[in-house]
């Protein structure tokens, strides 16, 4: 029996990213393969449901569970987990906020399941079978979870403790939060890694940005040209870093890319995409209503635009009906 | 659903439109105003989406935001602001499924409790129409 | 500790009480959390209700209070005073209103009580969010700083000035008075207004609590009501004031005359001059663009003249910082430029001149010694007055200008009585002939006065061309028909304008000027005198045009509202419920300085937040709305309070 605080890794409805942050953290990963001992990790050790189902009550020490709660199964794996953990980590933006997979509460379970299986151009399905939870004529009988109503962000399942966000957290912020949580250097409950203030505060661009802004025309990023050097939104693109959290270390930016507010909002915002709209709209350069009609028609996809990562957790997107 | 009673938020700015609707109560205007619930706030431009969000979480059929008519506004230009979320906030409405029909933003100037009236009496009729939200 | 909340409702007679179920009311109040006490009370803003109130929060100990009875806007000040008295933060209250949005306008009882008891429950979540606010104030200058020494600016300064307010007059020009000291006589009664005007001159420039500073313009402001830094630059004068009394030796020696652009050389001046004669202070001055000396030619004329080696050519412009508490815009106006529009003939055409070029010669003190002449030194046998020149059309100013028609009666009545033979008209369209003496004074000039009235169909339809020795005036009668006059002298009544000074003070203090061009006021109606920026007023015609006793009027109004604003020795009383911001969530996004209409929002030195000033934010709460990071403090009107509210009135 080892000393090694014990963590646990599991990914619930998740594109593999948070895994890769994990993978990045590079030669420190066999630090952290020293420091602890990894119980429970399917992308990447042999382990199996029974095995976690054996751990007693609150016996690892951390949990980090990314992705966003899609499945029934993965409701279930979450509830275990948090019964068998001492602290549990929402890591990543759909662990968090329900990321991208969020995007699925803009539409019932079932349409997503006939717009995948029966409509799309690519899919052969004459027969228009969906996907079900059981199936008949063979042995052994395979099952399917299925799709739980919404999709849900991590603590609208479980009780969470900390969150790393991003989409994928940086590789500093992973380490950053790993080693303070496997040293015991505990923050506060409900505490979220990364800067207390927006994404503004530590931009490359900041210096250019002026102190009144005014849009006539909003622009998507494969409609236009612009000056790289200067802050996207006076030239029309939408940087959604005023509402987002900083301490991605504005890799985006850095990358010639408008900010897509990953890491989430502020502490004292109850709704990300409201706050986004807000402060776009304020930009907006008219007075009269059909002007302003005229500004906002440029965004094509308001929804989509400022729930693109937290839709279940906004005010209307994201009620809980199934937490323990 | 003809006996249906919506449930409506009103908010209301204190120069403006919360007199207007104090004058509809002193003239004892018919309105619907077991329909309503008022919520004063100093600026229709301090109406946060969230709100108007919030609004309808916690179960209002609809929602009304006056404010005072443009180029009265007591702050310059507060109810320009406001103004300028609107039609954001209706498309992001629609996407949640949420008919664009039940929030409207107009103005009610302080002695307007004709117009209050109106507004109350034509958001009602909207709402019996549309029937009430179905809260996720 | 935990809260102890009473909630009172107010019966209002029977306006509440046969309305609603008070009981029931009353019951389902105290079954929510925190609530100590719920009673009903007659009429709660009555002498007794009142005190019954104070007696009965001190009694129950409470802390925070709901009253449901009549609007807010009708009591909540008074109730916030009651609180006061019983010894709780007059903020930790909160009103549901349950007359005029309920009992006046729900007949069915239940359906009425019904929404009382969520208006009172609503109350009761929202006021457990309050949070205790203080009447915060700050120290103020009662200092004023006014640009302009016209007769508004002077009136505001005579007024203002006294024993614990300093006031600084300043004047871009070498003298003060403005118009009306280079005007003799004035509508209706033909008093001399320099004469008028003269001894408040004198006594502006010898008050101990005035500092005149001519030759002066203002450059840079910062800061708000009370707490204004003004930086202002006085040109140099080369002439020293205390030494210089105005003889005149300076100008007979000095070479250079420099034509002013008005009936020849008959009005002229030389390069070290004093702007007319009369003008106070009585001290010369250099005109650098034409003095030889400042070309690099050398020259002292002046120097070796001078009795009282008052002349100093090494003077330099000096940048003055003034602190004060208030600034007052009285920079008077400018006058619609006819060379705009060839058909006046206005430069072209030899005698036709402006009404204030009239002015002039009609003065005594004038290049014509008060003579009407023309160019070639006759009298002019006939005179045509033209109104509306650049007033009431689409193609100039669309604004009538208000006292042309008053001093151009004027105007003819004075030619008349110096050219007894003369054919006097005036070309017009409406005429403008409002107060007391207008249109007395119309008659007189018609009938006595024996003065033609031609009617324009409209103030654009008028040529006035060069004909054979003689101006040819051809305009559209109000019938239609094309008519041709000829006269030996056309004097156009010129619209006022805003002058490019009023358009860059506007600039400067960040106010706005109305499509007009003049200054807009904070309320057309109910605050014609004071700008939109609190602690910054105007007077006289940057306002907008007026005859003198109306800019005379507005001077001592701004006085008034800054004495009344600005109590030496007080303090000003911030917005209590101003927002704040917390600037450890702040990233100076800048989205609230985009929006806020009171320029409330300051850029942090260290550059990584924003922060609101108390004394300017009226706390309307757009910026809270707005903010992207959720970094405001909205007192009062707080998210966390809407959202308690929103859920109290949901269930």
């Amino acid at each position: 029996m080892s000393d090694k605080p014990k963590i646990a890794l599991y990914w619930c409805s998740s594109c593999g990213g948070c895994e890769e942050s994990v993978i990045d953290l590079s030669e420190s990963l066999l630090e952290l393969n020293t420091r602890a001992e990894i119980v429970f990790w399917p992308v990447a050790l042999d382990a199996r449901r029974k095995d976690l189902e054996a751990l007693g009550s609150g016996e690892i020490d951390v949990s980090l569970i990314n992705g966003a709660i899609r499945l029934e199964e993965q409701a279930h794996m979450a509830r275990l987990l948090r019964q068998k953990s001492k602290k549990v980590v929402a890591h990543g933006t759909c662990a968090h906020l329900g990321g991208i997979v969020g995007l699925g509460n803009f539409h019932s379970a079932q349409t997503l399941l006939k717009r995948a299986f029966r409509e799309v151009p690519t899919v052969k399905n004459a027969d228009g079978i969906l996907p079900g939870e059981s199936t008949e004529g063979s042995e052994p009988a395979p099952k399917l979870s299925g799709l739980t109503e919404k999709v849900m962000a991590l603590d609208q399942m479980i009780e969470v403790d900390y969150t790393i966000p991003g989409c994928p957290p940086p590789p500093e912020l992973m380490g950053e939060a790993l080693w303070a949580l496997l040293e015991g250097k505990l923050p506060k409950k409900g505490f979220v890694f990364g800067d207390r203030k927006a994404l503004c505060d530590t931009c490359p661009l900041r210096e250019s940005r002026p102190e009144k802004i005014r849009v006539k025309e909003f622009r998507r990023v494969h409609e236009t040209e612009w000056d790289s050097e200067k802050c996207f939104l006076p030239q029309g693109l939408i940087c959604l870093g005023p509402a987002t959290r900083g301490g991605c270390g504005s890799r985006c930016i850095g990358a010639n890319m408008p900010c897509r507010g990953c890491f989430g909002p502020l502490d004292s915002v109850a709704d990300h995409g409201a706050a986004m709209l807000s402060f776009i709209a304020s930009m907006i350069d008219g007075d009269r209503e059909d002007t302003i009609r005229r500004i906002t028609d440029t965004i094509p996809d308001p929804g989509g635009l400022f729930y693109r990562y937290s839709a279940p957790c906004s005010i209307l997107g994201g009620k809980n009906r199934t937490k323990p | 659903m003809n006996d249906f009673e919506p449930r409506i938020i009103v908010f209301l700015c204190n120069w403006c439109s919360y007199e207007g609707a104090d004058a509809a109560g002193r003239d004892r205007k018919e309105l619907p105003s077991h329909n309503l619930r008022e919520v004063r706030v100093m600026c229709s431009g301090r109406v946060d989406p969230q709100f108007v969000l919030e609004a309808f979480r916690v179960g209002a059929d609809g929602v009304l935001i006056l404010g005072c008519a443009l180029g009265d506004c007591h702050y310059k230009r507060g109810n320009i602001e406001a103004l300028k979320r609107i039609p954001l906030l209706e498309r992001v409405l629609e996407q949640y499924g949420i008919e664009s029909e039940r929030m409207r933003f107009d103005a009610v100037s302080a002695g307007e409790g004709e117009k209050y009236a109106r507004f109350a009496i034509e958001m009602v009729e909207t709402l019996r129409e549309l029937g009430p939200l179905n809260h996720v | 500790m935990p809260q102890r909340i009473g909630v009172y409702i107010c019966e209002c007679g029977p306006n509440i009480k046969d309305a609603v179920d008070i009981e029931a009311l009353l019951e389902s109040a105290k079954g929510h959390k925190g609530v100590a006490r719920a009673q009903s009370v007659g009429f709660l803003c009555s002498p007794e209700g009142k005190a019954f109130l104070k007696e009965d929060i001190e009694a129950s100990n409470l802390s925070r209070v709901v009253i449901a009875g009549c609007s807010p806007k009708e009591h909540e000040q008074t109730f916030r005073d009651v609180l006061k008295t019983a010894g709780i933060n007059p903020f930790l209250l909160q009103i549901a209103n349950i007359r005029e949005q309920c009992a006046w306008v729900i007949q069915e009882k239940q359906a009425a009580t019904q929404k009382a008891r969520e208006l009172i429950r609503a109350a009761i979540q929202r006021v457990r969010l309050h949070e205790p606010l203080d009447n915060k104030t700050i120290e103020c200058c009662p200092d004023v700083l006014v640009v302009g020494a016209g007769v508004a600016g002077i009136s505001a300064a005579l007024a203002a000035a006294g024993k614990n307010r300093q006031i600084y007059l300043i004047e871009k020009e070498p003298c003060i008075g403005g118009r009306v000291a280079q005007h003799e006589d004035l509508y209706p009664d033909m008093v001399c207004a320099s004469c008028l005007i003269e001894s408040q001159l004198d006594t502006v420039l010898h008050h101990d609590r005035i500092e005149v500073l001519t030759l002066t313009e203002m450059v840079e402001v910062k800061g708000y009501l009370g707490n204004f830094m003004v930086n202002v630059r006085q040109k140099a004068r080369f002439v020293d004031m205390e030494a210089c009394i105005g003889c005149g030796a300076c100008f007979e020696a000095c070479p250079i005359t420099v034509s002013l652009p008005f009936i020849g050389e008959m009005a002229g001046r030389k390069a070290i001059y004093v702007p007319y004669s009369g003008a106070l202070p009585n001290v010369a001055v250099i005109d650098g663009n034409n003095c030889l000396r400042f070309q690099g030619k050398s020259c002292s004329a002046c120097a070796e003249s001078c009795p009282f080696e008052a002349i100093r050519y090494e003077a330099t412009d000096e940048v003055r910082e003034l602190k004060v508490g208030a600034i007052v815009v009285a920079t008077g106006f400018g006058s619609f430029d006819p060379r705009k529009d060839d058909r006046y003939g206005y430069g072209r055409v030899e005698n036709v001149i402006t009404s204030l070029e009239f002015e002039q010669l009609v003065n005594s003190a004038g290049p014509t010694e008060g003579k009407i002449l023309l160019k070639n030194g006759l009298a002019p046998q006939n005179i045509a007055f033209v109104h509306c020149v650049g007033s009431r059309t689409e193609k100039f100013n669309d604004y009538c200008s208000g006292v042309c028609c008053r001093y151009t009666l004027k105007h003819a009545h004075q030619a008349r009585v110096q050219l007894p033979e003369a054919e006097i008209y005036q070309f017009h369209t409406d005429l403008c002939l409002s107060g007391k003496d207008a249109q007395r004074f119309y008659q007189k000039v018609l009938k006595e006065d024996r003065v033609g009235f031609l009617r324009m169909l409209h103030p654009d339809s008028i040529e006035i061309q060069k004909g054979s020795g003689k101006i040819v005036i051809t305009h559209t009668d109000s019938a239609g028909e094309l008519k041709r006059n000829d006269f030996d002298m056309v004097v156009l009544a010129t619209a006022m304008e805003s002058p490019e000074e009023t358009k860059q003070m506007a600039e400067i203090l960040d106010v706005k000027v109305g499509k007009s061009g003049f200054l807009e006021a904070a309320d057309a109606i109910l605050d014609p005198v004071s700008t939109a920026m609190e602690g910054i007023f105007m007077a006289g015609c940057a306002q907008g045009p007026k005859d003198i006793p109306s800019s005379v009027a507005q001077g001592y109004a701004v006085a008034g509202r800054i004495m009344g604003k600005l109590q030496p020795g007080e303090q000003l009383a911030l917005e209590p419920m101003a927002c704040e911001i917390d600037s450890e969530i702040c990233s100076a996004c800048l989205t609230c300085k985009t929006l806020c209409a009171f320029k409330a929002i300051v850029i942090e030195e260290c550059d990584s937040t924003v922060s609101i000033n108390q004394a300017l934010c009226r706390a309307c709460g757009v910026c809270a709305a707005a903010c992207p990071s959720g970094a405001v403090v909205a007192r009062h009107f707080s998210r966390q309070a809407i959202f308690g509210e929103l859920r109290g009135l949901m269930g």
